[in-house]
């Protein structure tokens, strides 16, 4: 059985697809080269054609991108997961970098445990394009930065507040669990009738409400593109 | 702080506010006081942890497929701000076990809401806020924190909803209000309380004396509370609340402003039902006072004899001018006992217009006035002069226009019969029954 799937996700990025595949090329990479067996997949949930095209022409690598018609964040990763032939899934989003050795990193720490569990990097890094119009004064950024750190706290953490899902998500949506796990706990899909759904914070909500715990891979990091949308950056 | 604070000078190690940001500041970690005239909420700045080199040489690996990484430089990524995810009081001042600890009684009625939608769900909460506050008319169904509570329904009754009491210093509503502030700054972010704030249409501050508790309202929140209200999920408060299934439970679509419903919950978990007031109540609601906000500068140009003649029209209301004078009031016929003239709003963005049940904007001539767009970020119902550009820019459904008319009581008397006619209206909308 191969040991991970890790796939990501694609809607309209455009050019912003190049960079999330090239980092996703050196996470699949760095992780086969320490032993690990890892499909690679895509899943393009109604694409715009230069995505479509940048996905075609760069991710040559990657198993049979699957092209679908949700239109939908939650549909898109769950048709990931019936997709996925490994043990573990990872999700990716289609406009974000990953640290290289999160793939392998996270599966220790999975296989370490021994138990249902779902997994973040301990830390975030938000990126914001729009800091080049804020230049550093030498090595301290600009006040009015809007680049900066989360870092994600595990769910049996003394100082852990689970009622702050309640008023705000904590955990982004590029997780790394069991198979097992997203088929017992599918994503919701985004009500667009109701306008309402952010997938991710749900699910966490969910998940953790049932009893599974989430915990941080130590010394790791996601590199998140920061945008005006999205439950946990804001 | 002396020398420099009212100029925006950056403390070092300090973060500071002044005003109505500082007011409603109420994380523990922030000391408030009287600085001079002025409120000032100070705090030391977080020292955060370094970040350990492994983190930092993952990010400098990227940053060879995205120069954007280092965008904030390339020297100083290293020392960016450091938050918490779950200290939300670190990440919007929100201090999450005094905030649920506050709403101390159930609600009558909770209003799940969509999210999403930037802008049109604050509109869309408010115009839920003024329909359900007409619904809700009907003797028995106002609540408050005096009144007595009926176990048997789980429902609270005060029989004169009109004399609730005031609730002092309540912390959900400071809360709603200073990130309706944050939020009206940010153009594109959208805090999850969006749809309580826009609904509470709670007061700018309770010594205004002019607000109720939102206790002494229905509750509006997140759609994503809904999972939480059900069965197998334990409520963070449950002693504080009690048995919120016996809450009522609104589900509001949001699909079509024209077409919005109040989809009641039917489950046994979720007996839901609203009753409509009767004619002689509904009439009284729509007779009742109500406060009109009108800004711009103070001359004819902008409408100010079509505003005369309006508030001549509606003398129960008030009127309320903010903008430079040009003229003396009195020749420009703004001298009626309902109109109030204030000084220049300096900033409306930041300043709270959630008591006011319209904004009217009357002027003759304009291009794309900004004021209309600024007010448009505000929960509070719009009716305007159909001018301009307004007409390609808000949605029918979202705003009142009215034509100028050759004479200008007639142009005042459709200004009268559009605010009352978007009061009943919106009303109507959630009527039980409606499609």
């Amino acid at each position: 059985m191969t040991d991970i799937t890790v796939t990501v996700i694609f809607h309209r990025e455009g050019a912003l697809a190049l960079p999330a595949l090239a980092s996703m090329r050196d996470l699949v990479d760095h992780t086969r080269s320490l032993g690990l067996s890892v499909e690679a997949r895509a899943v393009l949930d109604r694409p715009d054609d230069l995505t479509r095209h940048i996905v075609a022409s760069r991710g040559d690598w990657l198993c049979a991108p699957e092209e679908i018609e949700f239109d939908d964040l939650g549909l898109s990763r769950n048709a990931g997961v019936q997709a996925a032939r490994g043990k573990f899934l990872a999700f990716l989003d289609g406009d974000d970098l990953w640290g290289t050795d999160w793939l392998y990193h996270a599966h220790n720490a999975a296989i370490s445990k021994n138990i249902d569990a779902i997994w973040h990097p301990q830390i975030l890094y938000y990126f914001c394009e729009t800091d080049f119009k804020r230049p550093p004064s030498g090595s301290l950024p600009d006040t009015r930065a809007q680049s900066y750190y989360l870092r994600h706290a595990s769910s049996d953490e003394e100082r852990f507040n689970q009622d702050a899902l309640f008023l705000n998500n904590i955990w982004s949506a590029n997780v790394f669990t069991t198979q097992s796990i997203h088929l017992r706990y599918p994503y919701d899909c985004v009500d667009r009738t109701k306008g309402f759904g952010i997938e991710d914070w749900s699910w966490n909500m969910k998940t953790l409400w049932e009893g599974i715990p989430h915990h941080v891979v130590t010394d790791k990091v996601h590199l998140i593109r920061k945008k005006s949308s999205g439950s946990l950056g804001q | 702080m002396d020398f420099g604070l009212k100029e925006g000078r950056q403390f070092p190690g300090l973060q500071t506010k002044r005003g109505s940001e500082a007011e409603e500041t109420i994380a523990a970690d922030w000391n408030v006081f009287h600085l001079k005239d002025e409120i000032v909420a100070v705090r030391v700045e977080k020292v955060a942890a370094k970040l350990p080199p492994l983190i930092l040489d993952q990010i400098r690996h990227q940053a060879r497929h995205d120069g954007a990484i280092f965008a904030c430089g390339r020297n100083a990524f290293a020392k960016l701000r450091q938050v918490d995810a779950d200290d939300l009081i670190d990440r919007c001042g929100l201090d999450v076990d005094k905030l649920l600890a506050s709403i101390e009684t159930p609600p009558h009625s909770i209003i799940i809401i969509s999210r999403l939608i930037a802008g049109d769900a604050k509109k869309y909460a408010a115009d839920l806020a003024d329909a359900l506050q007409f619904l809700l008319r009907n003797p028995g169904f106002g609540y408050s924190n005096r009144a007595k509570l009926d176990r048997g329904n789980g429902l609270a009754r005060a029989d004169h909803p009109e004399t609730l009491p005031q609730h002092p210093d309540h912390l959900l509503e400071r809360h709603v209000q200073r990130l309706e502030r944050s939020d009206t700054r940010r153009s594109g972010s959208f805090p999850q309380f969006d749809a309580s704030k826009g609904y509470s249409g709670c007061k700018q501050h309770d010594r205004s004396g002019c607000g109720r508790s939102i206790r002494a309202r229905p509750l509006a929140i997140r759609q994503d509370f809904l999972r939480l209200l059900q069965p197998g999920i334990t409520w963070p408060v449950p002693n504080v609340w009690g048995d919120i299934c016996t809450t009522r439970l609104a589900i509001c679509n949001f699909t079509d402003r024209q077409q919005t419903t109040c989809a009641l919950a039917t489950s046994n978990n979720f007996p839901a039902e609203f009753w409509p007031a009767d004619d002689a109540s509904a009439s009284r609601h729509l007779r009742r006072t109500g406060r009109g906000i009108w800004i711009s500068r103070v001359e004819p140009l902008k409408g100010t004899g079509l505003l005369a003649a309006l508030a001549s029209a509606r003398q129960a209301d008030r009127f309320h001018i903010f903008g430079p004078l040009q003229d003396d009031p009195e020749r420009m016929g703004l001298n009626a006992p309902n109109i109030q003239i204030h000084d220049l709003v300096s900033d409306v963005s930041a300043t709270d217009f959630t008591s006011y049940v319209a904004f009217i904007f009357t002027s003759l001539f304009e291009g794309m006035p900004n004021i209309v767009l600024e007010m448009s970020q505000h929960a509070i119902p719009m009716v305007l002069a159909d001018i301009g550009g307004l007409r390609d820019t808000f949605d029918e459904d979202a705003v009142v226009f009215v034509k100028h008319l050759d004479l200008e009581n007639d142009t005042a008397r459709a200004f009268s019969r559009a605010l009352d006619q978007h009061r009943q209206s919106v009303a109507a909308a959630f009527l039980p029954g409606d499609p």
